[in-house]
């Protein structure tokens, strides 16, 4: 039984967020937890600009993903903070994060025993890519 | 177990969505019937995301049962078939361009005993304000290109306009597609001498 986090802005849900959840899931196993952590506004900020949607739709819709066991809010850009408390036996990180940054993620995974599970980002279905189709219908 | 029968779009999933999907799940097994490029195009803009997108976010949405497709705004073939025993929609389609979908389900469900359940209308996000929170975001050409294809299938053609490239044929699709709501068009692309 495994604990996997795993952490998304979700402003607009797209197949990208399902598959990497789908793959969170399937890492944790059947009785294992998918923890997923929401950036608040203040920590996307840190970034990148205001998501559209407010904090509390984001996180509803966390919860309502089929392979997402729990949604919690995350304070910080970076998921340090919320996995020290979580502490879970693994950290999914993607390609598109910077890589200093996850490299001080592997470090603490290891010191608890954990690892760091990096995953390819899709940029073909970002919300990004999403945002430009509905801005070219304005 | 009841059929719920939940015809939607889902172009932007938000918890007005999710808030129809509990609703149904109290009532029996939620099917979605998830509205086609077509369907939603003969009375409002495309979706930004495609059928394929859209099916599949709906289906990990945790009480979704299964989700089918829906070809035209009519709720009727679906739910002839389906013989579902519950339909549940927001309150907001009783005036509109909605309001006579919306009585047709009532005397369909009526022929087998099935009954519509409405739920207060939530506001999601708007077009407008994503529009407005996108201004400065860039465009390329080959998105344009790749929307306009989609356009091409979806809307019904019945007018011929020339354009000489994506972009003034998409301005074209947008304008005329305001103007009239099952829309239009017709283009000749590229260097129509």
């Amino acid at each position: 039984m495994k604990t996997v986090y795993s952490y998304y802005v979700l402003d607009i849900v797209h197949e990208g967020h399902l598959l990497m959840m789908k793959n969170a899931k399937a890492i944790a196993g059947e009785d294992g937890k998918l923890i997923v952590g929401i950036l608040t506004d203040k920590a996307v900020m840190e970034k990148k600009p205001k998501p559209i949607m407010p904090f509390e739709e984001r996180i509803e819709l966390a919860s309502a993903i089929r392979y997402v066991d729990v949604a919690v809010a995350q304070e910080t850009y970076s998921p340090l903070p919320n996995v020290m408390k979580i502490k879970p036996d693994i950290l999914m990180e993607s390609t598109s994060h910077n890589e200093e940054e996850i490299e001080r993620e592997r470090e603490y995974m290891k010191s608890i025993n954990g690892k760091v599970i990096v995953i390819p980002y899709y940029p073909s279905r970002s919300s990004t890519e999403i945002k430009n189709r509905i801005k070219n219908n304005s | 177990m009841k059929k719920v029968y939940v015809g939607m779009s889902a172009d932007l999933v938000h918890p007005g969505h999710l808030n129809i999907i509990n609703e149904g799940k109290k009532y029996g097994e939620v099917i979605i019937g998830l509205l086609t490029d077509e369907a939603i195009a003969s009375y409002k803009r495309l979706p930004f995301l495609s059928y394929e997108q859209r099916k599949t976010i709906m289906e990990n949405i945790k009480g979704v049962k299964n989700v089918i497709p829906q070809e035209t705004l009519d709720y009727i073939p679906n739910l002839k078939k389906l013989k579902s025993d519950y339909v549940v929609h927001g309150d907001d389609w009783c005036t509109g361009i909605q309001k006579e979908t919306r009585e047709r389900v009532i005397q369909a469900l009526n022929e087998w005993g099935g009954k519509l359940i409405e739920v207060p209308y939530t506001k999601g996000i708007s077009s407008t304000q994503l529009n407005n929170a996108l201004k400065e975001i860039g465009i390329t050409p080959q998105i344009r290109m790749k929307r306009l294809r989609r356009l091409l299938n979806a809307k019904p053609i019945v007018r011929i306009l020339e354009a000489h490239n994506g972009l003034t044929g998409l301005n074209i699709f947008n304008k005329e597609g305001e103007k009239n709501e099952n829309s239009i068009f017709i283009l000749c692309i590229g260097h129509c001498s």
